[in-house]
C-alpha cells in the first residue's frame, strides 16, 4: 500500500515541487525525515535508535516555534512521546528495578550468528555481506570488529590493502600499527556503555534530550581510524569477510564469493545476484543466505520498485512508432554564442529554429544577432539575475556591451510556469529596486522571457525587425570586462550607489587622489548625503 | 558465460533506426551495450551520459576513447580515426557546431540513461544537429529505469521502436531460473516494540501523504 502511495507522490510531486504551497514542502520534507528514522530502526540497535530518535527531537525542538514546525508533522504530535517511550522501553528493562538492556540489531545480530556458523561448520572461502546503504554497512563493519575482535588476523587484512593504498604510506602505516599494537593488548574486547540512569530517570520530562555516550569500538579499531584505514575485508584466519553496499555488488562477484549474506531486499541486487548465478552455472558452489524482514521499510521498497517497474515495462506494448520529422532548414540567418552558454538550451531552440549557431569565446554578452546586436542573458530560474545584480557584476556587464554595441538587450528567463516576478516569495526583495537603478544608467532593452524557446522566438523577431547583416567573428567586440582592482575596492565602501561608483572612479584615478577630495568636490560629483558619508568613512 | 537474452536483445537493436532498450534493472544492461558496441563496425560511434564508472567497466572490454578532457586538436584528430569515442554532450555539441566533426560522419549516437537527461539537452542537440546534416545514423538509447522514462523522451528523440527485457519475460526469466547451490532464507525476528514504533513511524508517513494529497486536491487510485 506504501508502494502506491510512493508512486502517487512521485507523480504528483515531479518538477512541480518548487510551487507548492509552503505547508507541502514541510510535509514532504517530514517523510524524508519519517524514511530516514525508519532506516535508522531497521539497522541500529536499540540505544543508538535511541539516542538518533532524541537528538532528531531535539532538533525539532528547536524548531518548534519557527513557522516551519508549526505547520509540520511534528508540532503538537502526542505520538512523539509515545514514540520515545517506545524507544525507551527496547533500551531500558522494567523489572524490581531498572536495568539497562540493550538489544542488539536484529539484522546485524542474525547476519553476525550466521558468518559465525558458516566459518565454524563449513569449508572456509570468501564471505560477502550486503547491506542496504553505506552507513549501515560502515556499522555493520564496526559491529563485526567487536564481535570478531579477538579472532581478526589484522597483519592479513593490512597486506590485503597493500593492493589498494600506495605501498610507501602502507608500509611507514603499518610500521606504526605494529608499534602501537605493540603497547597495546590489542586482544581485549572493549565493549562500555556508560548511561546517565539519573538523567534517564526522568520519564515524564517530556522531550527532554539525553546524552547516551556508547563505547563500543576498540582499541583496534579506533587506532585503525586514527590512522586513516578502514577495513574493506576482515580476515578470520583461512576465511574473508567483504561489507558492501549494493554498487559495489557487481565488482565483488567477480571475486567469485563462495557465501553471500544479503541484507537487503534491493531489487538490483537481487537480479544482479541471479544474473551471476545464471552466468556461473558451472561453478554452483555458492550459497545464499537472505535475511528478510517483512514487515519494515526495505521490503516496502521492493514491492514498491517491483511494481512501478512492471507498470512501466508493460505501458511499452502499446507504444507506436513515431514518424520522423524533417527539421527547419538551416537558413543564413547567424547567431554568435557565447561558449559558456552551452550550458542553456537556447542555442538549442535557436538551432531548431533554423538559425545558425555559431560557438566562440565572448567576453562581452552571451548572444551576438547582428553586427549591432547585442543580448546579455540572465536566468531567474537559477538566480543568475540575483547574484549578478547584488555583486554589481551585471552593471559592469551592461556598461561594457553598452560600449560595444549599439543596441544592447538584457534577456530574463523565466520559467514557464512561474510569474514574471523578481520579489521572491517573502514579498520584500531589494532585486526590483537595484534592477531598476542598474537600468536607468543604460540604453538597455529588457527582454522577458517564460522559457528558452521563448527566448529564441524572441531573437528571431529582433533579427526581422533588425534587418542588420549577419554577425561574423570580425565583428564580436572583445573589449575586456575585468573590473580593475580599484573599483573593487571603491564597490566595498559604504552607501554607494552603482552610479556614484562609476562618477568617481572616472573622476579619481586611485584611492590616494579619492581621499584627498573635499567634501564640496565630493558632494558636486555624488550629491550631499552620499558625499557626507564617504568623507566621514575616508577621515574615520 | 554470456546469457542467450543478452544477444537476442542486442540483434532487435538493428531493425530501426531510432531504437530504445528498455530493461528490468540490475539484469545487466551494460552488458547488452557493450554487446551492442562490440557488433559495430568502422567509423564515428559517439557514447553519450555514462558515468566514469560505466566507462571504465566498459573499457575492460573494449577500446573506447574517453575524450571529455583532451585538447581540441586530439579531439579532431580522434574523431578522425574513428571507433567508439566518449565525449560529453556539451563538447560534442560545440565540437559539431564547429565543425570539428561533420555531423554526418556520425554513424552511431548511443545514449545511456536518458531518463537522466534534462528536456532539451545536449543529446537532443546533436541529433538535431545530425538531422540538419541529413546524417543517415542510428540513434540507440539505453534504459534500465522504465519508470522514470517519460513520453517526452521517447517524443524527443522520435524513437520508433521499444525494445523490452522484462524479468517477467518468459525468454529471460527462463535463463535465470538457476539457483544458487544453497538458498537460506530467514526472516528477521523484531520484538513487538520494534514493530510497533515501525508501524508508528508507517502510520505518520501515510498521514503526512493524506495531507499533502488534502492540501494539493489529488485523487489517488
Amino acid at each position: 500500500m506504501l508502494g502506491t502511495h510512493i508512486n502517487c507522490l512521485r507523480n504528483v510531486l515531479d518538477s512541480k515541487i518548487k510551487n507548492f504551497p509552503y505547508k507541502v514542502k514541510v510535509l514532504i520534507k517530514n517523510i524524508y525525515e519519517l524514511k530516514r528514522l525508519l532506516r535508522k530502526l531497521e539497522f541500529s540497535d536499540s540505544l543508538d535508535f535511541l539516542n538518533y530518535l532524541l537528538g532528531f527531537i531535539e532538533v525539532m525542538r528547536k524548531r518548534i516555534n519557527s513557522q516551519e514546525a508549526s505547520c509540520g508533522l511534528w508540532h503538537n504530535n502526542p505520538n512523539l512521546d509515545l514514540l520515545i517511550f517506545l524507544a525507551r522501553t527496547r533500551v531500558l528493562k522494567f523489572t524490581s528495578v531498572l536495568e539497562f538492556n540493550t538489544c542488539p540489531n536484529p539484522y546485524f545480530e542474525l547476519a553476525h550468528q550466521k558468518i559465525k556458523n558458516l566459518t565454524e561448520t563449513k569449508t572456509p572461502g570468501k564471505v560477502l555481506v550486503v547491506l542496504p546503504s553505506f552507513q549501515t554497512t560502515e556499522s555493520f563493519k564496526q559491529f563485526l570488529i567487536a564481535e570478531f575482535e579477538n579472532k581478526l588476523d589484522m597483519y592479513n587484512s593490512f597486506r590485503l590493502k597493500s593492493c589498494l593504498k600506495k605501498q610507501n604510506i602502507l608500509l611507514s602505516a603499518e610500521r606504526k600499527v605494529f608499534e602501537i599494537a605493540k603497547q597495546l593488548d590489542l586482544k581485549r574486547i572493549e565493549l562500555e556503555s556508560f548511561f546517565d540512569t539519573e538523567m534517564e530517570l526522568e520519564f515524564d520530562e517530556k522531550l527532554e534530550p539525553i546524552e547516551i555516550v556508547k563505547q563500543k569500538v576498540s582499541f583496534q579499531s579506533q587506532m585503525l581510524r586514527m590512522l586513516g584505514f578502514d577495513w574493506e575485508t576482515f580476515n578470520l584466519g583461512k576465511w574473508t569477510i567483504e561489507c558492501i553496499e549494493p554498487k559495489e555488488l557487481l565488482e565483488s562477484l567477480r571475486k567469485l564469493p563462495n557465501y553471500i549474506v544479503l541484507l537487503t531486499s534491493n531489487l538490483q541486487v537481487i537480479r544482479q545476484l541471479e544474473v551471476h548465478c545464471a552466468e556461473t552455472i558451472d561453478n554452483p558452489s555458492l550459497e545464499l543466505v537472505t535475511l528478510i524482514n517483512s514487515g519494515l521499510s526495505d521490503s516496502f521498497c521492493f514491492q514498491a520498485h517491483y511494481q512501478a517497474e512492471y507498470q512501466a515495462l508493460a505501458s511499452f506494448s502499446s507504444f507506436e512508432p513515431l514518424q520522423l520529422s524533417c527539421s527547419v532548414p538551416s537558413t543564413e540567418e547567424t547567431v554568435i554564442v557565447d561558449k559558456r552558454e552551452f550550458t542553456s538550451s537556447l542555442p538549442y531552440y535557436l538551432c531548431k529554429r533554423g538559425l545558425k549557431v555559431v560557438p566562440y569565446t565572448l567576453k562581452t554578452g552571451d548572444y551576438v544577432l547582428s553586427p549591432q546586436i547585442c543580448v546579455e542573458r540572465k536566468s531567474a530560474k537559477t538566480d543568475d539575475i540575483v547574484t549578478s545584480l547584488l555583486s554589481g557584476r551585471l552593471y559592469e556587464q551592461l556598461k561594457v556591451m553598452c560600449s560595444n554595441y549599439t543596441y544592447c538587450y538584457l534577456l530574463i528567463e523565466f520559467k514557464e510556469d512561474t510569474a514574471f516576478s523578481l520579489s521572491g516569495s517573502s514579498g520584500f526583495s531589494p532585486v526590483p529596486s537595484k534592477l531598476a537603478e542598474t537600468l536607468k544608467d543604460f540604453p538597455v532593452n529588457v527582454l522577458w522571457s517564460t522559457s528558452p524557446e521563448q527566448s529564441a522566438e524572441l531573437f528571431l523577431q529582433l533579427k526581422k525587425v533588425f534587418k542588420h547583416n549577419q554577425p561574423s567573428a570580425s565583428d564580436v567586440k572583445q573589449t575586456k570586462e575585468a573590473e580593475s582592482s580599484y573599483l573593487k575596492v571603491l564597490r566595498k565602501l559604504p552607501n554607494l550607489s552603482e552610479s556614484s561608483l562609476c562618477v568617481l572612479s572616472s573622476e579619481y584615478q586611485s584611492m590616494y587622489l579619492l581621499s584627498l577630495a573635499t567634501l564640496e568636490q565630493l558632494s558636486e560629483l555624488i550629491g550631499p548625503n552620499e558625499a557626507l558619508h564617504l568623507y566621514n568613512f575616508l577621515r574615520t | 558465460m554470456s546469457l542467450a537474452y543478452v544477444s537476442k536483445l542486442v540483434q532487435s537493436l538493428t531493425s530501426e533506426k531510432n531504437v530504445l532498450l528498455c530493461m528490468s534493472r540490475g539484469l545487466g544492461l551494460l552488458r547488452v551495450i557493450e554487446t551492442y558496441l562490440c557488433s559495430l563496425g568502422e567509423g564515428v560511434h559517439i557514447l553519450l551520459n555514462f558515468t566514469k564508472h560505466e566507462l571504465c567497466e566498459l573499457e575492460t572490454k573494449l577500446v573506447v576513447k574517453d575524450l571529455s578532457d583532451c585538447s581540441p586538436q586530439t579531439r579532431v584528430k580522434n574523431y578522425r580515426k574513428g571507433g567508439l569515442i566518449y565525449v560529453t554532450g556539451r563538447t560534442i555539441t560545440v565540437d559539431l557546431l564547429e565543425q570539428k566533426l561533420n555531423p554526418s560522419e556520425i554513424k552511431t549516437l548511443v545514449v545511456n540513461s536518458p531518463e537522466k537527461l534534462a528536456s532539451a539537452a545536449h543529446e537532443r542537440f546533436v541529433l538535431e544537429l545530425m538531422k540538419q546534416a541529413q546524417s543517415i545514423s542510428c540513434l540507440k538509447l539505453f534504459s534500465e529505469r522504465p519508470e522514470l522514462l517519460k513520453s517526452r523522451i521517447l517524443e524527443e528523440f522520435e524513437i520508433q521502436k521499444v525494445v523490452c527485457g522484462s524479468r517477467q519475460d518468459s525468454w529471460i526469466s527462463e535463463e535465470l531460473s538457476n539457483l544458487p547451490g544453497v538458498w537460506v532464507k530467514e526472516t528477521v525476528a523484531v520484538c513487538s516494540r520494534t514493530q510497533r514504533i515501525n508501524n508508528m513511524l508507517l502510520e505518520m508517513i501515510k498521514e503526512c501523504i493524506s495531507e499533502i494529497k488534502r492540501t494539493l486536491k489529488v485523487t489517488c487510485s
